[in-house]
């Protein structure tokens, strides 16, 4: 009896493990970042999601959140019904070119972090130019210190709590009516969920925009990325070649794919091809 | 102080000492502990353990470890215990300082985050593989034509050329409401389709457009479709275009345009004299067919008055020209969906070509020397025509084209050769029909059945005359004529037919193909010498009356397999093969038969996502035509004679390749190693002879071969500090080949070493710039078979271009483009040049209308010269070029 109860356990806890992870809630953020310390005006701003299961949660951008939408999926492949009825034209394939999408404030950089706190790994997968790379690290704790005060943010009563992460001091508000204990982006480790934070320089913050529930059974935590594709590397040197990407998008993406015609699709305002230059650029984390 | 203010000024006071001060330091050194398990009495891991004060906030907190304990610190003003865990219902228990031990069951919970309101799901936008623009959303005023409206689409962009890119990928076609009207060469469409007559821009994705094929074939293409503002209207529209220029330069173009759902119609007439190349526009950029052309690959007997190559650069620096251009494209669909679709395109020109060039030909104890000065005068006419017809149904495809090509053309050139001057006349005439019918069926599995059938028919006539005062210098016959005429007649037939079977899969896809293909040629041709009047038959031979028939029935299985790390691409074709030449002439009536099996392998092994190398390896078996069987001589230009011997010429070639790549993109390193080895037997080798004015050249039946061996490598690197990618390749290759010059067996070893540098980088938002330079040495060595002195040939290519762009202004946009290069070799002088080239443009001067400016060759370079090396051969030829000119252009749509 005893040892069915262990294997049982195994078996959640492998779950667990293998991000085999159902998604409980999403919930929709607002990223803002000064990139460039020159250009406080117009920060990097991006629509970031965190999707959170029992043990485990995806951070990742809103676009790449809806192109691996189950929904989208499914309607993509009624589509192509639709499509069937369209003329006749050719199958060959044709050779693609770089994409390089931009926004007012420069280059957007997709990106996707899954975090474990069972297992206290977190795993950094980055999207730079044609690349992507990956790396795993262990979840570093953040020693929060929580304080008396308190605001409602959606309908949920957050309370404040400080503390440092990579070389900033964060203001964090968390709600324990919501009790995971996760966060935007690298934030975690509150009884409760993280729903807006801001560093003490007000050069990054993230603010919560939405709620959902995911009844979905089928949809799980997993990193959106295939592994075998992407390219194994370490914190320093992603950071390294992050900053690259982010100063000179163009440069990067025309290293990694030579000859090859580049093209840059501003979302913002789609006939400005110019990329907005980082004249001094303000990392994310400083230590 | 009233009461009433000082009670919210003390409790303002206390807020701000207690928001100062975090609760947690308030942590007394011992500590509470538990265990948190589920109703089965099994731990929890992950619970949130909070230790409340009393207004419920947070003062500490901690989670419980995978054996469901926790441990916390005592807290003074701590008054509850709360411990959640999603899934469960929580539970809050009222702290007791006497235990300093809590066992805490948690009860699962039904209603699992109940509380947690749909406020709004994340802003997702199912609109499948489809998305939509309205053109008036996206449009300014600045904007004409549909193509400039679709360079503001997000993830659009279109080339110089006209060709559409979707995030960087080239799209299959564009089509004008689901039809495909310029059949493929939607160029033209982009430039003249005026953006009122469209409502929206559809870009599909994954686009399949053979229904048969539905759920069987999935695509990556991404196609776009034009949207029809009123689908009913038979209004006419279009936009006009006139540019002048100096000096003496015009453009006029006019393009009107139809577009209902039944009817469409996209036409143009256009004319200039300013370098504008009108075949540029009917480029294919989609395909008009969508399996790969079938026609047979010809080799053709190419009669010309130079012997000359055209210069490497672009074709508006030399284009002296007087083009026009009639094209128009007319789409028809019944209510049955049956869709018939009519291309006609007729172009003419006259157009001068000048060149002065001098080849030197290296001989066993002599050299020669050919000098040409010669200016031609060509005027072609062009016509082409397709009509098709398709059916698309779920139980069918069907799709016949029947295309129809004629052309007109005529040359007469005034030459210095080797101080001798007289006149040439060409004339050529060329006649394709072609039929090609395809139909798939559908079938209940997954499989694919395909049935095709073309057929072509085509004939092509020359004639050559060098008049008077050329020095024919053919034994017996070397002297001056009047006239020496070279004249060809040349049918051709070929068929070829197959069925298919597909079975696509993932992890393995099958092909099988059965086919028959027939061609058949015939060659008439004459050489003949005239003088005061009277006719002289060439002597040495008589000319040809040659047939040759290829009969091929083919079956190919053509494999894709994948797995993990590998990747494999096997194509096993075998063909029984039947070829039969005829010349009655010669008494040749020969046959050979032969089975080919020619693999095409190629294998990929990756090592990781950063290191692969790959294997390919192929074997050729190319069997000659009758371009290459004929007997009897003819004179290709008056420079050389060319001729075959009696036999079937055939080419066994082995080709290996090997290539390693090694990449460190996080670093942005990228590299790559090569080897490529090319292995040829031959049964007939070249023979040329040459003597003072001609190059006789035969090939005799002589087992020889050729081999050749190339190493290369390219390494990129951007340069973090700098901002700029610097890349580097190198190149060296070895080859060795034998041929007879004047009767004496030579080998050359040719050396040829290859430097590419190039530079990128973007110097401020408005300001980029490309470098490229290349520097190229080649070495000819004769292999010292016999003991003759033979001279070695060196030559040094030195080329450097930049780009220089600039975006200034809103309605500007500058651009600069600067060619330098430097030709040296062992025999002729240094020479180069260096041009420089800026293009203006300025939008909206006025409603409807758009200006454009461009300066070519600011420096005003007259001549261009470019030296070629080949094996015993050396030659210099400078071409003219137009000089600096300026364009200035309007274009308005009506």
């Amino acid at each position: 009896m005893k040892i069915s109860a262990q294997f049982l356990a195994f078996l959640l806890f492998s779950n667990f493990i293998f991000s085999q992870d159902v998604v409980k809630l999403n919930v929709l953020y607002q990223f803002s970042y000064v990139r460039d310390l020159e250009n406080k005006d117009v920060p990097y701003k991006n629509n970031m999601i965190l999707s959170i299961g029992q043990g485990s949660s995806r951070y990742c951008t809103e676009k790449l959140f809806n192109d691996n939408d189950k929904k989208i999926l499914e309607a993509r492949k009624k589509e192509q019904e639709r499509l069937m009825s369209m003329p006749l034209a050719s199958i060959p394939t044709v050779a693609g070119g770089p994409m390089l999408t931009i926004g007012k404030s420069g280059p957007i950089v997709t990106e996707e972090i899954v975090k474990s706190s069972l297992s206290k790994k977190i795993s950094i997968e980055t999207i730079l130019g044609l690349k992507s790379y990956h790396t795993e690290t262990d979840l570093q704790e953040i020693e929060w210190a929580v304080f008396p005060e308190i605001k409602k943010i959606g309908n949920y009563d957050c309370q404040k709590a400080i503390g440092k992460f990579g070389g900033r001091t964060y203001e964090a508000w968390f709600t324990k009516e919501i009790p995971y204990q996760d966060g935007p982006w690298k934030l975690h480790g509150l009884p409760g969920l993280i729903l807006e934070a801001h560093d003490t320089a007000n050069e990054i913050s993230f603010i919560f925009k939405e709620i959902s529930k995911n009844d979905d059974p089928n949809i799980f935590t997993n990193s959106f990325f295939n592994s075998q594709f992407s390219i194994a590397t370490n914190l320093e040197d992603l950071n390294i070649a992050r900053k690259a990407f982010e100063v000179d998008p163009e440069g990067v993406m025309s290293a990694q794919a030579p000859n090859a015609r580049l093209y840059i699709r501003n979302i913002d305002n789609p006939s400005d091809k110019a990329v907005q230059k980082i004249k001094k650029y303000n990392p994310m984390e400083l230590k | 102080m009233k009461r009433s203010t000082l009670i919210p000024f003390l409790y303002l006071i206390a807020t701000l000492l207690l928001s100062i001060t975090p609760l947690c330091i308030n942590a007394q050194t011992y500590s509470i502990t538990g265990v948190v398990t589920d109703s089965a009495k099994q731990p929890l891991h992950g619970a949130s353990v909070t230790i409340l004060n009393d207004r419920s906030l947070v003062i500490g907190y901690t989670s419980s470890n995978q054996y469901g304990n926790f441990k916390l610190p005592y807290f003074n003003k701590g008054v509850w215990i709360n411990v959640s865990y999603v899934g469960f219902k929580s539970q809050k228990i009222k702290l007791d300082s006497s235990i300093t031990h809590y066992n805490i069951h948690l009860v699962t919970e039904t209603k699992i985050l109940e509380d947690i309101v749909v406020k709004n799901r994340p802003s997702v936008k199912i609109n499948g593989d489809t998305s939509t623009f309205l053109v008036r959303n996206f449009s300014t005023n600045e904007d004409r034509t549909i193509g400039d409206v679709l360079k503001r689409l997000p993830s659009l962009e279109i080339a110089e050329d006209g060709t559409i890119y979707h995030n960087g990928k080239k799209i299959e076609n564009l089509y004008l409401e689901g039809d495909d009207v310029m059949d493929g060469r939607y160029g033209m469409a982009t430039k003249v389709i005026k953006k009122e007559l469209i409502k929206s821009v559809e870009i599909i994705s994954h686009h399949q457009p053979i229904k048969v094929l539905k759920d069987k074939v999935f695509t990556d293409n991404v196609a776009l479709n034009l949207v029809l503002q009123n689908e009913n209207s038979l209004k006419l529209s279009g936009t006009s275009q006139i540019g002048i220029g100096a000096p003496n330069q015009i453009e006029a173009c006019i393009s009107p345009i139809i577009l209902s759902k039944r009817l469409k119609l996209v036409s143009r007439a256009a004319y200039n004299n300013a370098g504008i190349d009108y075949s540029k526009d009917a480029k294919q950029l989609g395909n008009s067919n969508f399996i790969d052309n079938i026609s047979s690959k010809k080799n053709r007997i190419d009669l010309s008055l130079n012997s000359v190559s055209p210069p490497d650069i672009p074709l508006n620096y030399y284009y002296f020209n007087k083009s026009s251009n009639i094209s128009s494209n007319i789409v028809y669909k019944t209510k049955s969906d049956i869709q018939f679709k009519w291309n006609v395109n007729l172009y003419s020109d006259i157009n001068r070509f000048n060149y002065n060039g001098q080849t030197l030909a290296y001989l066993a104890n002599d050299t020669i020397l050919y000098s040409d000065k010669q200016l031609v005068f060509n005027k072609p006419l062009v016509f082409n025509s397709a009509f098709n017809l398709m059916i698309n149904k779920t139980q069918y495809f069907l799709n016949n084209s029947l295309k129809l090509s004629m052309s007109h053309d005529a040359y007469n050139g005034s030459i210095d050769f080797n101080r001798n001057s007289f006149e040439q006349l060409l004339n050529k005439n060329d006649k394709q029909i072609s039929n090609d019918f395809n139909w798939m069926p559908s079938i209940k599995n997954k499989g694919i059945v395909e049935f095709r059938i073309y057929s072509s028919y085509g004939v092509n006539d020359q004639h050559l005359n060098v008049l008077k005062d050329y020095y024919f210098d053919i034994t017996p016959q070397n002297g001056y004529y009047d006239t020496v005429k070279q004249s060809i007649n040349y049918p051709t037939w070929f068929h070829n037919a197959y069925v298919s079977y597909k079975i696509p899969s993932e992890k393995v896809l099958q092909e099988y193909k059965f086919g028959y293909k027939y061609l058949k040629e015939e060659l008439k041709s004459n050489l003949s010498i005239i003088k005061g009047g009277n006719f002289f038959p060439y002597l040495n031979d008589n000319g040809n009356n040659a047939f040759f028939t290829n009969s091929t029935a083919y079956f190919s299985a053509h494999y894709q397999i994948k797995k993990q790390k590998f990747r494999s691409d096997i194509q096993l074709p075998v063909s029984l093969q039947l070829v039969k030449s005829i010349q009655p002439f010669y008494s040749i009536n020969k046959l050979n038969q032969s089975l080919l099996v020619l693999p095409n392998l190629n294998f990929t092994y990756n090592f990781d996502n950063e290191k692969y190398l790959e294997a390919t390896y192929q074997l050729q078996n190319n069997f000659g035509d009758i371009s290459s069987s004929y007997e009897g001589a003819i004179l290709l230009n008056y420079r050389s004679l060319q001729s075959y011997s009696q036999m079937f010429q055939q080419q066994k070639v082995h080709k290996a390749n090997l290539v390693y790549s090694h990449q460190k993109s996080i670093k942005l390193f990228y590299s790559n190693f090569g080897i490529s080895y090319d292995y040829t037997i031959a049964n007939t080798m070249l023979s040329d002879s040459f003597s003072n004015n001609i190059n006789n050249s035969i090939f005799i039946p002589k087992p020889n071969s050729r081999r050749s061996v190339l190493l290369y490598s390219g390494l990129s690197q951007y340069i973090f500090d700098l901002k700029a990618k610097v890349g580097l390749k190198i190149q060296h290759q070895f080859s060795f080949t034998e041929q007879l010059v004047n009767n004496t067996l030579l080998g050359f070893q040719i050396r040829n070493l290859n430097f590419n540098i190039s530079i990128d980088k973007n110097i401020s938002k408005i300001l980029n710039l490309n470098y490229n330079a290349n520097l190229i040495w080649l070495y000819i060595k004769h292999s010292n078979m016999t003991n003759l002195q033979f001279p070695s040939t060196k030559s040094f290519l030195f080329d450097q271009k930049f780009k220089l762009s600039f975006n200034i202004f809103k309605h500007y946009s500058i651009e600069t483009v600067g060619t330098h290069r430097i030709n040296q070799s062992t025999a002729f002088s240094k020479t180069g040049f260096f041009f420089l080239d800026a293009n203006i443009k300025r939008l909206q001067i006025r409603k409807g209308m758009d200006m454009e400016l461009n300066c070519f060759n600011l420096f005003n370079v007259k001549n261009y010269s470019i030296l070629q090396q080949n094996k015993n051969i050396i030659s210099t030829n400078i071409f003219p070029t137009r000089g600096i000119s300026l364009f200035l252009k309007f274009i308005y749509s009506f």
